[in-house]
């Protein structure tokens, strides 16, 4: 199937007043919280369910950081369109790809693609991301071919207007894994019984998505509505989130893009002490800190988008690492922006206004279904196989860094649950060919290479003394404490590997910018035992040796040649011209 | 450590030791017919005893291998097809 055009190009600048999805066509929809009809629309007719369905069953879905680049438009103008459309729909279907039948997939794949969107119903607010703990009950009658259903599912985003709803059901009274199946619930084929799903959960972020709840009363459908085996539940939706624990966080950093490009237009035309806030030494900073940690961010994410076809055996604790890490980042970033607009933040304009409601936004990612302190929870009783097998040595595989890495179909029988053959991201800082080319680039980080080295070691050592009882949900601080660390070991891997593989690659920051790799190596060493606490902005006395304007410039370069920001700096073909109010803008 | 001799009731004695090692569950006298999740046995144990199983055994295996094998002497036996067929 041919590439489909270009959302970018499609909804145009985002700052023309009247765009679709436009800044101000999006302050509107999230005051009346409603999502744009022309906008969803638009996807509809653009094929958005075929982004959704793998190639083999009829959809575009192939590479899935080309599933990112095509759906970061949506996300840099805002994403409560991203999930409301939406994403929720991938996290249904990825389960149905995962545990379903060819029957099952095959139809789901035909609902997607006409534009129909699923529900995934599996939070209930008692239980939280305690998935072995929900409650909604699903019988198989005897004496009919049919489950009946009865239960609460909270919080669930398009519960009321989806077509199809993805339930996640106990099955048995036990305690344990076994006891939770999946079952698909196309609404048009409901045998009886009540579904009460019109009552609303209002929220603070994403005000314009469509969030509910279901209610179920006897709801009766067929029995061919389950997914794998009787019991199979939680082990398929734990394979299954693997995919969208790295496609959120990936997809949530074109909203940070949004956000540093705003920044850069509001420095330019604010005035403050005679001059454009820009030529503040403390704005600088502030915005250079934003990007650098951006960078991370996005290093981190992009590789563990590529895990899922190079390394599925490793994503278990990889994309929980992304998802608890970048969110994390993410919402850093987005503090310290908030910081550069000062008290335009608390305005509501139409020109950065919209900045706002993305921090509001942006602070749903930690929650959702994959919650970032679910995620840092569920990696730590990982820490020991983590540790048994990162010391055998990971080889280094450059493709997990490369932008140009060809990715086929991901293989969802790849995906385990546990913590994988190796560690393919902390593989890049003991890599022998890295660090020849690291010091041979830039022999003053070498050092820093060296500290992350020490980092890996001990974290390996102090988890190796963990008592099982310090594993369990009601860990250790030190055991969580590891966990974050081994987050951020991951994250240094990322960086350093994206350095390597990009700093000939035209695409890439760290080819284009020379300040942007130390800038965020360094930033991510802050995190290292002893490092500062209360980071904000560059302070002036620990990066005296470092060019801050340069690094503001860059961004602002990026900006006024019309790239996207981040780990892919790529031509947005915005079809209006960017007039940024200083001199030396250019066309892309 | 291991050989191919190495019998199921070698394996539940091993798993056994394990368990009442492991101290917070309530071990009990085991035997192959203990259900592991009716000791408290929770998925954070049972990472714990597939580690214990790959340095003991050399076998990598999913945490679902203890889900799929819900008492020590199913556990045992799926362990000793695995060392048999590695």
């Amino acid at each position: 199937m041919a590439s489909p055009p270009s959302l970018e190009r499609a909804l145009g600048d985002p700052r023309e007043h009247g765009a679709p999805a436009g800044h101000r066509a999006t302050l509107t929809s999230d005051e009346r919280r409603e999502l744009p009809s022309d906008v969803e629309q638009a996807l509809v007719d653009w094929g958005f369910g075929a982004e959704l369905v793998p190639v083999s069953l009829g959809g575009r879905w192939r590479s899935t950081e080309d599933l990112v680049r095509r759906l970061l438009p949506i996300f840099r103008r805002d994403p409560a369109i991203g999930l409301g459309h939406g994403v929720t729909s991938l996290m249904a279907a990825v389960n149905v790809w995962t545990g379903g039948s060819e029957a099952q997939q095959q139809e789901l794949a035909a609902r997607l693609l006409s534009g129909a969107r699923v529900a995934v119903a599996f939070h209930e607010l008692d239980h939280g991301n305690d998935l072995l703990r929900n409650e909604c009950v699903a019988v198989r009658e005897n004496d009919a071919p049919a489950w009946r259903i009865s239960g609460r599912k909270e919080v669930i985003n398009n519960i009321n207007r989806a077509e199809s709803v993805l339930l996640f059901v106990r099955t048995a009274p036990a305690a344990g894994p076994k006891s939770f199946s999946l079952l698909l619930w196309h609404k048009d084929q409901a045998l009886g019984g009540r579904a009460r799903t019109d009552e609303r959960v209002l929220t603070a972020g994403v005000r314009a998505c469509q969030i509910g709840v279901a209610e179920l009363d006897q709801l009766r459908i067929p029995a061919d509505a389950l997914v794998a085996g009787v019991g199979d539940g939680a082990a398929v939706a734990l394979r299954a989130f693997q995919v969208t624990r790295a496609v959120v966080p990936a997809l949530a950093t074109g909203t940070v893009d949004a956000a540093l490009r705003l920044a850069v237009q509001y420095l330019r035309g604010r005035h403050l002490y005679g001059s454009p806030a820009w030529e503040l030494p403390h704005a600088q900073g502030t915005l250079a800190r934003a990007w650098g940690t951006f960078l991370v961010a996005d290093a981190l994410a992009r590789a563990t988008v590529r895990a899922l076809h190079l390394h599925p055996d490793e994503c278990f604790v990889v994309t929980a690492a992304s998802k608890y890490l970048v969110p994390t980042l993410i919402n850093d970033v987005m503090h310290e922006l908030s910081v550069l607009f000062g008290s335009t933040f608390y305005a509501v304009s139409d020109d950065y206004g919209v900045f706002e409601k993305w921090l509001r936004d942006l602070i749903v990612l930690p929650i959702g279904h994959a919650g970032s302190t679910a995620c840092l929870v569920s990696i730590v009783p990982h820490l020991p196989s983590w540790a048994r097998r990162s010391r055998k040595g990971t080889p280094y595989d450059s493709r997990l860094f490369s932008p140009h890495t060809e990715l086929d179909e991901v293989d969802f029988s790849h995906f385990g649950l546990g913590a994988g053959h190796g560690d393919s991201f902390s593989a890049p800082l003991e890599s022998d060919v890295v660090a020849a080319a690291l010091a041979e680039a830039w022999p003053d980080l070498v050092p820093v290479l060296g500290r992350w080295r020490v980092e890996l070691e001990l974290v390996r050592d102090e988890v190796s003394c963990l008592s099982p009882q310090e594993l369990a949900p009601g860990a250790s601080p030190r055991a969580f404490a590891l966990a974050r660390r081994l987050t951020q070991l991951m994250a240094a891997g990322a960086v350093i590997g994206s350095w390597h593989e990009g700093r000939g690659v035209h695409s890439s920051p760290f080819h284009r910018h020379p300040s942007a790799f130390p800038l965020a190596l360094h930033l991510l060493s802050e995190s290292l035992p002893g490092g500062p606490s209360g980071r904000t902005g560059l302070d002036p006395d620990v990066w005296a040796g470092f060019d801050v304007g340069a690094m503001a410039a860059a961004v602002a370069a990026a900006v006024d040649s019309g790239f996207s920001l981040g780990i892919e700096e790529l031509p947005l073909h915005w079809t209006t011209t960017i007039h940024a109010p200083t001199q030396g803008s250019r066309e892309a | 450590m291991t050989s191919a001799t190495t019998t199921t009731d070698d394996i539940v004695a091993w798993i056994s030791s394990r368990v009442s090692e492991y101290g917070a569950v309530d071990a009990g006298p085991l035997d192959a017919g203990s259900v592991l999740a009716e000791l408290g046995f929770d998925s954070v144990y049972a990472l714990t005893l597939c580690g214990d199983i790959e340095d003991h055994y050399g076998l990598e295996v999913e945490p679902t291998i203890v889900w799929d094998h819900p008492t020590i002497g199913a556990l045992a036996q799926a362990i000793r097809d695995r060392v048999e067929s590695s």
